[in-house]
């Protein structure tokens, strides 16, 4: 009975804000964009028709529109709608409702009664969550309808953005409701909030481009390793043949070696380093909630449905190898590096994130969040107000 | 007397220290006998809320022994049989006078059927029924205390604890929340009020404690509390006593104040104080002014009232904030 009172409280105070529903008709616009595309006979059109593009590759009923285009479209909507502005909104309509909550001659009404304090914090912090739950459910369901009407394919998959979208929320919002509770404020608890993602945003994104770099200059490293030992395999062949210092060849070969050492040593050491430093930040984003790793699983389960890592690469596997991003390296003329090391560095890279188990990253984050409340729940339980 | 088990209230050796060793409570002792309306009184800072906030549980006490209602200071489950009325009271703004009651009858595990019936009788009570789908936004102060006193009898307690329950009320307001306090002693519950109005509770209550400075240092009925002050005053015509008559008063030890001409429609009078509260005792005293050719003009039974029982109080104790006050319009109080 209280548990159902506070979170109809929760859902009338959300409710009773303006941005609640600018929140939601925002994402009914969204939606009545999303369904603005529509796959014809000849490719696709946007707004409507309005701007139609012809391409063979993404008519209505191609595998490619079906697997493919429909799919990436939704996973960019849920990444950067969904997970960015909708969340933003979210954070910025949620966060006073511990502040709220806790003002003076308000809380004391419901401290006076035969509640225990930590199931008022749990159940007020689920109210907020539900806030999102809606807003989610409302935008996923009817993309889901506008996607069957618009383009004939019933996109089952955007419904797991519902869970996945509440849970990545939920990591900033424990946040956001710690500041609030400490500080009653919630300009506070929003900043708190935001420069906490903001700060897991770059750690993570620190924590991808060390792993690029770390693989990237580990395999130039073993590919001059390779070259240091076809170099002297060759001037062990001539001394065999009777060449001698004196030969030009010969000299030039073990100059040509000497310096292979040398920068091997140069591109190892820069291996290691870049791989200790990559270690000290998974070991901090093992900590932190994995945000960019939770959206990501959106795309890694439309992937997994097409047989690829990742959608964002399927549709870039155009244009020569080589070009297709990643660090970029000069190699000299003698160490053979493949055309598309970089991208194939990105994509072992990808590869190393999207092995990161789904309870890893999941369970961690969720880890993190169950300390940062616990925190905020020992000052709501133990504090005077 | 009340047996302790069965006391609303029975708070022993109360204390509370905030961080920086501010001492808020020190050792308070009290208790409150169900049917009784028990004020507690005391300047701003003196530590009221405080202790009313440690019987919610709104703050834990550094150190308190006793019971509410039976069981132990700080049991949740009991909260439930005590209504609340708190200082600064602020609802949700976005609720209903119906659904604030909804919302917090349901937090005092009132059943849905109980709610809805109590509501619309709480607030016809109240005064507010015509306001009952009104968003609390749109109340007044004094309206918003109404509903405050509505929801703190929501779960129909057995205890009610109001912390200044008429701020901001009008005069109506007040007489309606007396009235309300008196039948809710008839139904047999006991009301703790905390309050800055003196002549408020000294109209309603059946004994006061006063703090000061975090201790109670005075505690009992208003009568008890006001007996060394009460007296006979005589209001007799004409100037100071002199010679015999002055001797007389002397030999009674009474109190001989001139009052100013035109004070109440004579020329000049003369007021006189016989220490006793006895009528019979007064009586050979007025015959004595009779035979002596005085004029009487007036002779009632007065007593200390309680804003100058608390003013005292306060001197005694060294807190001189009187301006945390209001009392009553009249000094003294007739008996």
């Amino acid at each position: 009975m209280q548990t159902i009172a506070l979170l109809v409280d929760s859902w009338r105070l959300l409710t009773s804000r303006k941005l609640f529903w600018l929140t939601l008709a925002i994402n009914l616009f969204v939606v009545a964009l999303y369904g603005s595309i529509a796959l014809t006979d000849t490719g696709v059109s946007l707004l409507y028709g309005l701007i139609p593009i012809e391409n063979e590759r993404f008519r209505a009923g191609s595998i490619m529109a079906r697997t493919v285009l429909m799919p990436f479209i939704n996973v960019q909507i849920i990444s950067f709608w969904l997970a960015w502005a909708a969340t933003g909104l979210g954070l910025i309509s949620t966060a006073s409702i511990f502040p709220d909550f806790l003002a003076d001659g308000a809380i004391d009404m419901v401290l006076a009664k035969p509640l225990s304090r930590l199931k008022a914090f749990l159940v007020k912090y689920l109210g907020a969550l539900l806030f999102v739950l809606m807003q989610v459910t409302v935008f996923c369901v009817a993309s889901l309808i506008i996607g069957r009407l618009r383009m004939g394919e019933w996109q089952w998959m955007l419904l797991a953005a519902i869970p996945v979208v509440t849970i990545f929320f939920s990591y900033l919002y424990a946040i956001s409701a710690l500041v609030g509770v400490a500080t009653r404020s919630s300009i506070a608890a929003i900043l708190a909030a935001a420069v906490f993602w903001f700060s897991v945003f770059l750690i993570q994104t620190a924590e991808f481009a060390l792993l690029q770099v770390s693989t990237f200059t580990e395999s130039v490293a073993t590919a001059r390793a390779e070259v240091i030992r076809e170099r002297e395999t060759e001037l062990a062949a001539m001394e065999a043949r009777g060449l001698t210092r004196d030969d030009n060849e010969f000299e030039r070969l073990r100059g040509k070696l000497g310096n292979d050492r040398e920068q091997y040593e140069k591109e190892a050491g820069t291996a290691a380093t870049s791989k200790a430093w990559h270690d000290g930040l998974y070991i901090a984003t093992m900590i932190i909630p994995k945000t960019s790793g939770t959206i990501g699983l959106i795309d890694r389960w439309f992937a997994k449905d097409v047989g690829v890592s990742s959608l964002t690469e399927l549709l870039t596997m155009e244009g020569p190898p080589g070009r297709r991003g990643g660090p970029r390296f000069r190699a000299d003329e003698d160490l053979e590096l493949p055309d598309d090391l970089g991208s194939q560095t990105e994509s072992r890279s990808k590869q190393v994130v999207a092995e990161r188990s789904i309870a890893w990253v999941i369970g961690t984050s969720l880890l993190f969040e169950l300390g940062v409340l616990g925190i905020a729940a020992w000052i709501f339980v133990r504090r005077d107000f | 007397m009340v047996s302790t088990s069965e006391l609303a209230i029975d708070v022993r050796h109360a204390s509370k220290t905030f961080r920086g060793r501010v001492h808020a409570l020190r050792d308070v002792t009290l208790q409150v006998a169900p049917g009784e309306i028990f004020g507690l009184l005391g300047p701003n800072g003196a530590g009221k809320s405080t202790l009313v906030k440690i019987l919610l549980t709104v703050i834990r006490a550094t150190r308190v022994e006793g019971t509410m209602l039976g069981s132990p200071i700080g049991h949740r489950p009991t909260l439930r049989r005590i209504g609340y009325l708190p200082e600064h009271l602020r609802f949700p703004s976005y609720l209903n006078g119906e659904q604030a009651l909804g919302y917090f009858g349901a937090l005092s595990l009132v059943g849905r059927r109980e709610r809805r019936q109590r509501a619309g009788e709480l607030l016809a009570l109240v005064g507010m029924q015509n306001w009952a789908k009104q968003k609390i936004a749109s109340y007044s102060k004094g309206m918003r205390q109404r509903l405050g006193l509505a929801v703190s009898l929501i779960a129909n307690p057995a205890l009610i604890v109001l912390d200044e329950p008429t701020d901001g009320v009008d005069p109506v307001g007040r007489k309606d929340i007396r009235e309300l306090l008196i039948r809710m002693r008839q139904e047999g519950k006991a009301v703790f009020v905390n309050s800055h109005l003196l002549g408020e509770l000294e109209m309603v209550c059946d004994r006061v404690a006063i703090m000061s400075k975090g201790t109670v240092i005075r505690q009992g009925t208003i009568g008890e509390l006001t007996e060394r002050s009460r007296r006979y005053e005589f209001v007799i015509a004409g100037g100071a006593p002199s010679g015999e008559l002055a001797e007389m008063l002397g030999t009674n030890r009474v109190r001989v104040s001139a009052r100013q001409p035109g004070s109440d429609g004579l020329a000049a009078s003369t007021m006189l104080e016989l220490p006793t509260s006895d009528p019979i005792e007064a009586q050979p005293f007025l015959d004595a002014l009779r035979s002596r050719g005085v004029t009487v003009v007036s002779a009632r039974p007065v007593r200390q009232s309680l804003e100058d029982l608390f003013l005292d109080a306060m001197r005694e104790s060294g807190d001189a904030t009187p301006g945390a006050v209001r009392g009553s319009e009249n000094n003294g109080k007739a008996a």
